[in-house]
C-alpha cells in the first residue's frame, strides 16, 4: 500500500540492465531531494509557531456557518432563507 | 558494469534512502512540539457549540437519477454543476433549486466535474481517460445535446479529479489514474506540464485528488493511492515541492485550507488530516473511534471560509463538522433531519462560505445553512 514510505528498492527480478540504471538513477535523485530536506529541516520552526499563526487566522476571519463569528455581518449570508425552498425544515415558516 | 555490480549499487542506494527517510522521520518528530488541539486547548480556546437548528438542510436539489459523484459551485451566482452515475452533468440554481441545464455525456462513466471561474463554462472527467469541456453558451445539436467544446485527452488512466486554475478559464489541473497530474491549456487543448509519471519523482500510485491554492495559484497539491499527499508548484513539473506522509490508506480527497498555507486530506484510514505546507508539519489527525472492523473511509472534505469547521464524508454515511482548533466533532450532518439516504460522497462550500452542499449516493443534492442567530464575537 505505501511503497513510498516502506521500502525504497523495487524488486529487481527480472528487470535487464537499462531498467536497473534506470532504477539506482531514481534513487540516487531522492536521496538527493532527501539530503536537500533535511537540510531545510534544521532551520523549521517547531509545530507551534504554525499553531499559533492559524489560531490567529481562523479567529480573525468572518465565517457564516458560526454560530459566534467575528463581525462583520453580510445580509446576504441569509438568502438560502428567502424565496422558494423546501416547505420542510424553512425558517421562516417556523418563526 | 555487470548485472551483479548493478544489483549491488542498487542494494546501496536503496539502503540511502531508506536511512535518509528515518533520519528525516526523527527530525521531525523532534519539531512536532505540539499539535493544533493540544495548542489550543492550552490557550483556554473551547469547541464550537452548535444548537438543534444551526446548520439546517434548506434545499434539496432533486433531478438525477444515480449517485452523485461530485459537485463544484461558481465562484459567483450561486450556481452549483453535479455529476452523476446517471452519465449526465446537471447546473444548477442552488438558490431556486432550478435546473438550467440538464447535459447528457458522451461517457457516462463520469468521476469529476468544475465549473470555470467565469462561470460559462463546465469540465468533467472519467473512466474514458479523458477531460471534456462544455461551454454552456453553446447551441445544442439536432439531438438537443450540448456539444463537447474541447477534449482534453493524453492520460493513460481514468481521469479521478480536475480543478480550474482560480481566475483563469484557460487553464485546468486534472488528477489522473496514470499517476500523475497535468496542466492543461484549454484553448490549445494541450498539456503544459505532466506532474509525476514514470521518469520523475512523482506519486508511485493512481492520484484521487487535486486542489489548487486559493492565495498562490501556482501551487496545487494532490491525494493518491500511494498514501501520500504532495505540492506541486506548476514551475517545476519535475519534481514535487514536498511529500506529505502519515496516512496509512489512499488519499481520497485535498483541499486547501483557506489561507493556502496549509491543505486537509481525507484517507481510507478513516483519518483527515492537517498539513503546513511552508513547513512539512502534520498540525493535526481528525480521528473519531469505531469500532474495530468498521473504519470508515473518508470520501470528500471542505473547509469553512474561515477554517474553523472542516466538513468531512464518511463512506458509513455520517458527515462530521469537526472543530478544526480542537480536533472535535461538533455536529453529524449524517443524523440531522432531512439528511441524506446514502454515502455523502462529495462537498463543497459557496464561494462566500454561508452554504454547504453536499452530494450522495442518493442520487440528490443538498444545501445546509446558518438558520439560528448569530453572535458578533
Amino acid at each position: 500500500m505505501r511503497p513510498d514510505s516502506s521500502d525504497a528498492g523495487l524488486p529487481l527480478h527480472g528487470l535487464g540492465k537499462h531498467r536497473i540504471q534506470a532504477e539506482i538513477k531514481r534513487l540516487e535523485q531522492e536521496a538527493r531531494f532527501l539530503e536537500e530536506e533535511l537540510e531545510q529541516l534544521e532551520k523549521m520552526e517547531k509545530a507551534s509557531a504554525a499553531c499559533r499563526e492559524m489560531i490567529r487566522l481562523v479567529e480573525g476571519r468572518p465565517d457564516p456557518l458560526l454560530p459566534g463569528t467575528k463581525g462583520p455581518i453580510n445580509p446576504s449570508w441569509d438568502r438560502w432563507f428567502e424565496g422558494p425552498q423546501e416547505s420542510k425544515n424553512c425558517r421562516c415558516w417556523i418563526l | 558494469m555487470s548485472v551483479t555490480e548493478l544489483k549491488e549499487r542498487h542494494r546501496v542506494a536503496a539502503e540511502t534512502v531508506n536511512s535518509l527517510r528515518e533520519r528525516l522521520k526523527q527530525r521531525r518528530i523532534q519539531l512536532l512540539d505540539t499539535n493544533v488541539a493540544d495548542y489550543a486547548r492550552a490557550q483556554g480556546r473551547t469547541p464550537v457549540a452548535f444548537g438543534q437548528t444551526d446548520l439546517v438542510c434548506c434545499r434539496t436539489l432533486q433531478g438525477h437519477n444515480g449517485k452523485v459523484y461530485s459537485l463544484d459551485w461558481t465562484p459567483e451566482k450561486n450556481r452549483i454543476v453535479s455529476a452523476s452515475q446517471d452519465g449526465r452533468l446537471i447546473v444548477w440554481n442552488a438558490l431556486t433549486s432550478q435546473k438550467i441545464h440538464a447535459i447528457k455525456l458522451p461517457c457516462a462513466f463520469v468521476m469529476t466535474c468544475a465549473f470555470a471561474p467565469n462561470g460559462q463554462s463546465v469540465a468533467y472527467g472519467g473512466l474514458d481517460s479523458v477531460c471534456s469541456i462544455f461551454n454552456l453558451n453553446s447551441p445544442t445539436d439536432k439531438d438537443g445535446n450540448l456539444p463537447v467544446a474541447r477534449t482534453l485527452s493524453s492520460h493513460r488512466g481514468y481521469v479521478s479529479s480536475c480543478q480550474y486554475v482560480p481566475d483563469e478559464d484557460n487553464h485546468l489541473i486534472t488528477g489522473s489514474g496514470d499517476h500523475t497530474c497535468v496542466l492543461w491549456d484549454i484553448s490549445t487543448g494541450l498539456r503544459t506540464s505532466v506532474f509525476g509519471g514514470e521518469f520523475q519523482s512523482g506519486h508511485t500510485a493512481d492520484v484521487l485528488s487535486v486542489s489548487i491554492s486559493g492565495l498562490n495559484s501556482r501551487l496545487f497539491v494532490s491525494g493518491s493511492c500511494d498514501s501520500t499527499a504532495r505540492l506541486w508548484d506548476t514551475r517545476v513539473a519535475s519534481r514535487a515541492v514536498r511529500t506529505f506522509h502519515g496516512h496509512e490508506g489512499d488519499v481520497n480527497t485535498v483541499k486547501f485550507f483557506p489561507d493556502g498555507n496549509r491543505f486537509g486530506t481525507g484517507s481510507d484510514d478513516g483519518t483527515c488530516r492537517l498539513f503546513d505546507i511552508r513547513t512539512g508539519h502534520e498540525l493535526q489527525v481528525y480521528h473519531q473511534q469505531h469500532g474495530r472492523n468498521e473504519i470508515p473511509h473518508v470520501t470528500s472534505i471542505a473547509f469553512s471560509i474561515s477554517g474553523r469547521l472542516l466538513f468531512a464524508g464518511y463512506t458509513n454515511g455520517d458527515c462530521y463538522v469537526w472543530d478544526t482548533l480542537l480536533a472535535q466533532v461538533v455536529l453529524n450532518l449524517g443524523t440531522l433531519q432531512n439528511s441524506h439516504e446514502s454515502r455523502i460522497s462529495c462537498l463543497g462550500l459557496s464561494a462566500d462560505g454561508s452554504a454547504l452542499c453536499t452530494g450522495s449516493w442518493d442520487a440528490n443534492l443538498k444545501i445546509w445553512a446558518f438558520g439560528g442567530i448569530r453572535k458578533v464575537i
